[in-house]
C-alpha cells in the first residue's frame, strides 16, 4: 500500500546522510523533514504529526533511545525506526523493547536502503491503524448512544467499536446475545454505518415462520410454483439486494433451508421456488442467535459450514445484568420516553425502586426493563415510580407471602435473623427501608443479612421452610423478589439525563 | 615503573581512532546514501543532471573526508621517521580530532602557517604523543580551539589556544608531560593555552 505524502521525520546530525536519505524518501513520494538532533526531533514530533521517525541511535542532546522513551512518556503517536551504527544486539533489542518499530544497521548501503524503503510502508500502515483506533476510542469515550443503541458501559463501547470497524466492510456478521439484548438494533447500526445505508434493510425472524413460509420469504417464488401462487413474488434476498438482510434466530432455521442459505451466501445467487434461473443478489448478511452455537453445531441443528460463513465477525452482546453502568441510563431514558408518550409528569424512581432495578437480574434484558418501565409509568400515581410500580406482578404479590416463618430447631441465631430479614423484605415488595423499619434495624443491616443469605448459596435455599427465597432468578419463586446478585450498596439516586 | 613513551603513544592512538571512527563511518554512510540517490535517479529515464549533481558532489565531499581521515590514521599508525615534520604531524592529528569536534558542535581549527615549525629531530613517538595528547585534552575541555605555530627564542612552539569566553580547566596526564619532557619536549598548560615547545634542530 502506497502512503503518498505521508510525513516522515529524519532525526540525525549527519547532514550528508540526512540530505541523501531525504531525497531517497522524497522520491518514494513521502513528505520528509529533518531534525539535526534529538531535542529538535522531539519538538517537531510534539508540534506536528509524523507517521514514521527515522532516528539515529547516536545524536547530540537526546540520543535515539532517549527519544524513544520521551515519545512513550509523552504519548506522541509515531512509529520509530532506529538507525544504529553501533551494531550491537543489545542496543537494537533495547530499542525494540522500548517500542521501536524496527531498526536498521549502518552502513546504509543499497541493500539496507531497500530494506528501509520496504519497512516504511508497513510502519505507516501500523501508524494509520493505531491512529484510527485512537480516534475511534476518543470518539466513543463518554458516548451514551450509538445508532439506536443506548449504553456507556465498557462492554457496549467495545460493541460500538466492532460495529464501527466492521460496518464499512462486506463481511458477514453474527450477533450473539440473550433475548432482549438488542441484536436487531446492532444489525440496524451495522447497516446504517455501512455504504449500503441507502439500500434496504430487511429483517426476518427464522424462528417465527413455518419451514415452507420461511423458504418462500427468503427466496420468493415464481407464478404457479405451488397451488395458489397466482403471481410471482421476490424473496427477502432479492428485496434486500443492495442493502442488508438480517436473519434473526438463524439457528432455528430448518436444515434444508440452511443448505440453500449457504449456497446463496457462497454464490451470491438465489433461485425462486419453482424458478429455473439464478438471480444475482448484492447483499450483506447479518445473522443473530441467542442459542449456544457450539451445542447447536454438536447436535447438528446448525451446519458448521454455515456457521463459519455467517460468523466472519462475531459480536457478542452482553446481558443487561452485566451492564450495571447502563441500567440507570436506560431506565431514565425509558422513563422520559414513556412519561412523554403517556402525558405524565414522572420525574424519577424512588430509592426503593432504584434498589430493586439495580438488584434485579433482568432475564429479559433491556426489553424487559423497557416493558417494566412502560408499565410502571402507566401504573404510577405520583411523580415518582415506586418499587410496587416497577416490579413485575409475579414478583410483587406481597400479599401471598406467608406472614409467619418457621425456623427449624438447630438453626443458628444468625441464620434465623437472615431468614427473617429476607422474608420481611419480600413482604414489603423489596422495600429495604420499610423492611428495616419493621425489623427495627438499619437498612444496611437488612442488606447485609440478605447478602449473607445470597452468598450462602443453595444450602440456604433448601434450609428452613417453604418461605426460603430463591437466590437465583431462574428459580425465583413468585412470593419473593428475585435476587440475582447481592443487593448493591445504596447508590445516590441517579439524576435523570 | 612509569609507562614508556611507546605505551603512552599507543594509548593516545587508540583514543584518536575512537574519535575518528564515528566520523569515518558517517562519511562512508554519506557516500553510500548519496550515491544511492544518484543511482536510483539515473535509472529513471530523462533524469536531468541537476537532479543528481548535488548528491554526486556530496558523495564526493564525503569521500574526501574518508580519504583524509584514512590517510591520517595510516600515517600515525606507521612507525615514524626522524626528523619529524611537526606541521604535517599536526595536520594528521587535526584530521582526526577536528571533524569529531565539529560533529559535537565544537571547533578545532588550524589557523596561520604551521610550516614555520619545521622539523624536529627528537624521538618521533614523543613528538606524536605530545601533539596528540594535547589536542585530545584541548578538544575535550574547550569548545573552540585554534592551533598555530610560532618560533621564538626557546624553539618551535605549537600553541593550542582556547577561544571560549570562559575557558574550562584543562589538564594533560602528568605521565605524558614527564615522558615527553625527558625527550626535550616541553608541554605547558595554562588557563587558556597549551604550548608544546620542541627543541631546536640540532640542539
Amino acid at each position: 500500500m502506497k502512503h503518498v505524502n505521508a510525513k516522515i521525520l529524519i532525526a540525525d546530525d549527519e547532514q550528508s546522510i540526512t540530505a541523501g536519505l531525504s531525497a531517497i524518501l522524497a522520491d518514494e513520494g513521502y513528505s520528509v523533514d529533518i531534525a539535526g538532533d534529538g531535542q529538535k526531533a522531539l519538538e517537531r514530533l510534539s508540534d506536528d504529526r509524523y507517521g514514521v521517525v527515522l532516528a539515529d541511535l547516536k545524536m547530540p542532546k537526546i540520543d535515539g533511545l532517549s527519544l524513544l522513551r520521551e515519545l512513550q512518556t509523552k504519548e506522541i503517536p509515531t512509529e520509530c525506526i532506529i538507525i544504529t551504527g553501533q551494531a550491537t544486539v543489545d542496543s537494537a533489542v533495547q530499542a525494540m523493547q522500548q517500542g521501536a518499530y524496527d531498526y536498521i544497521e549502518k552502513p546504509l548501503n543499497a541493500e539496507k536502503l531497500n530494506r528501509l524503503k520496504a519497512l516504511i510502508p508497513k510502519a505507516l500502515e501500523k501508524f494509520n491503524v493505531q491512529q484510527k483506533n485512537r480516534e475511534l476510542t476518543s470518539r466513543l469515550e463518554g458516548l451514551t448512544h450509538y445508532g439506536e443503541l443506548t449504553g456507556q458501559s465498557e462492554a457496549m463501547r467495545g460493541v460500538y467499536q466492532i460495529i464501527d470497524a466492521v460496518a464499512p466492510s462486506t463481511a458477514s456478521v453474527l450477533i450473539l446475545g440473550e433475548s432482549g439484548t438488542g441484536k436487531e438494533l446492532v444489525a440496524r447500526a451495522l447497516h446504517a454505518k455501512s455504504d449500503r445505508s441507502k439500500g434496504p434493510f430487511f429483517a426476518l425472524n427464522c424462528a417465527a415462520l413455518p419451514k415452507e413460509i420461511l423458504e418462500n420469504e427468503l427466496f420468493g417464488h415464481e407464478k404457479g410454483a405451488f397451488t395458489g401462487s397466482i403471481t410471482e413474488k421476490p424473496g427477502a434476498f432479492e428485496m434486500a439486494s443492495g442493502g442488508t438482510i438480517f436473519l434473526d434466530e438463524v439457528a432455528e432455521m430448518p436444515p434444508d433451508i440452511q443448505v440453500k442459505l449457504l449456497r446463496a451466501i457462497e454464490s451470491r445467487q438465489v433461485r425462486r421456488l419453482g424458478g429455473k434461473k439464478e438471480i444475482s443478489v448484492d447483499i450483506r448478511i447479518v445473522a443473530a442467535t441467542n442459542k449456544d452455537l457450539q451445542k447447536a453445531i454438536a447436535e447438528q441443528e446448525l451446519r458448521e459450514d454455515l456457521y463459519y460463513r455467517l460468523a466472519v465477525v462475531e459480536i457478542v452482546l452482553p446481558p443487561l445484568r452485566e451492564r450495571m453502568d447502563d441500567m440507570q441510563l436506560l431506565a431514565n431514558e425509558f422513563l422520559a420516553r414513556f412519561s412523554s408518550q403517556n402525558g405524565k409528569q414522572i420525574s424519577d424512581f424512588d430509592t426503593a425502586a432504584w434498589d430493586w432495578i439495580l438488584s434485579y437480574h433482568w432475564p429479559g434484558n433491556v426489553r424487559e426493563l423497557k416493558n417494566a418501565v412502560e408499565r410502571a409509568v402507566i401504573m404510577a400515581r405520583g411523580d415518582k415510580i415506586s418499587v410496587v410500580d416497577i416490579m413485575p406482578r409475579h414478583l410483587r404479590s406481597a400479599g401471598e407471602v406467608p406472614t409467619s416463618l418457621t425456623i427449624p430447631v438447630g438453626s443458628s441465631v444468625s441464620d434465623a435473623r437472615r431468614q427473617l430479614a429476607l422474608r420481611t423484605l419480600a413482604s414489603t415488595g423489596g422495600d429495604a427501608v420499610r423492611a428495616a423499619k419493621l425489623l427495627g434495624v438499619s437498612v444496611e443491616d437488612v442488606r447485609r443479612d440478605v447478602l449473607a443469605l445470597v452468598n450462602a448459596g443453595p444450602q440456604s435455599e433448601d434450609d428452613g421452610d417453604e418461605s426460603s427465597a430463591a437466590v437465583n432468578g431462574k428459580h425465583a419463586r413468585p412470593d419473593m423478589p428475585s435476587v440475582a446478585r447481592p443487593l448493591p450498596a445504596k447508590k445516590p439516586v441517579p439524576k435523570k439525563r | 615503573m612509569p609507562a614508556s613513551v611507546g605505551e603512552l603513544w599507543l594509548d593516545a592512538l587508540e583514543r584518536l581512532c575512537g574519535r575518528a571512527a564515528h566520523e569515518l563511518k558517517g562519511a562512508l554512510n554519506g557516500v553510500a546514501v548519496n550515491l544511492e540517490v544518484v543511482r536510483s535517479r539515473c535509472e529513471r529515464a530523462g533524469t536531468a543532471a541537476t537532479a543528481v549533481a548535488s548528491y554526486a558532489n556530496s558523495a564526493s565531499d564525503q569521500l574526501g573526508i574518508v580519504i583524509e581521515t584514512t590517510e591520517a590514521l595510516l600515517a600515525l599508525s606507521r612507525s615514524a621517521r626522524t626528523p619529524t615534520d611537526i606541521a604535517r604531524l599536526t595536520r594528521h592529528v587535526h584530521a582526526l580530532v577536528g571533524p569529531a569536534a565539529r560533529s559535537q558542535g565544537r571547533r578545532f581549527d588550524l589557523t596561520g602557517p604551521l610550516d614555520v615549525l619545521g622539523a624536529t629531530s627528537v624521538d618521533a613517538d614523543s613528538a606524536r604523543l605530545a601533539i596528540a595528547a594535547s589536542a585530545l585534552s584541548a578538544a575535550d575541555a574547550w569548545s573552540h580551539v585554534v592551533c598555530h605555530g610560532e618560533t621564538n627564542g626557546t624553539g618551535p612552539t605549537l600553541r593550542l589556544e582556547c577561544r571560549d569566553a570562559e575557558p574550562a580547566s584543562c589538564c594533560i596526564d602528568g605521565a605524558i608531560v614527564d615522558a615527553v619532557s625527558r625527550e626535550g619536549i616541553q608541554v605547558h598548560v595554562d588557563s587558556s593555552t597549551i604550548s608544546i615547545t620542541f627543541p631546536r634542530s640540532g640542539a
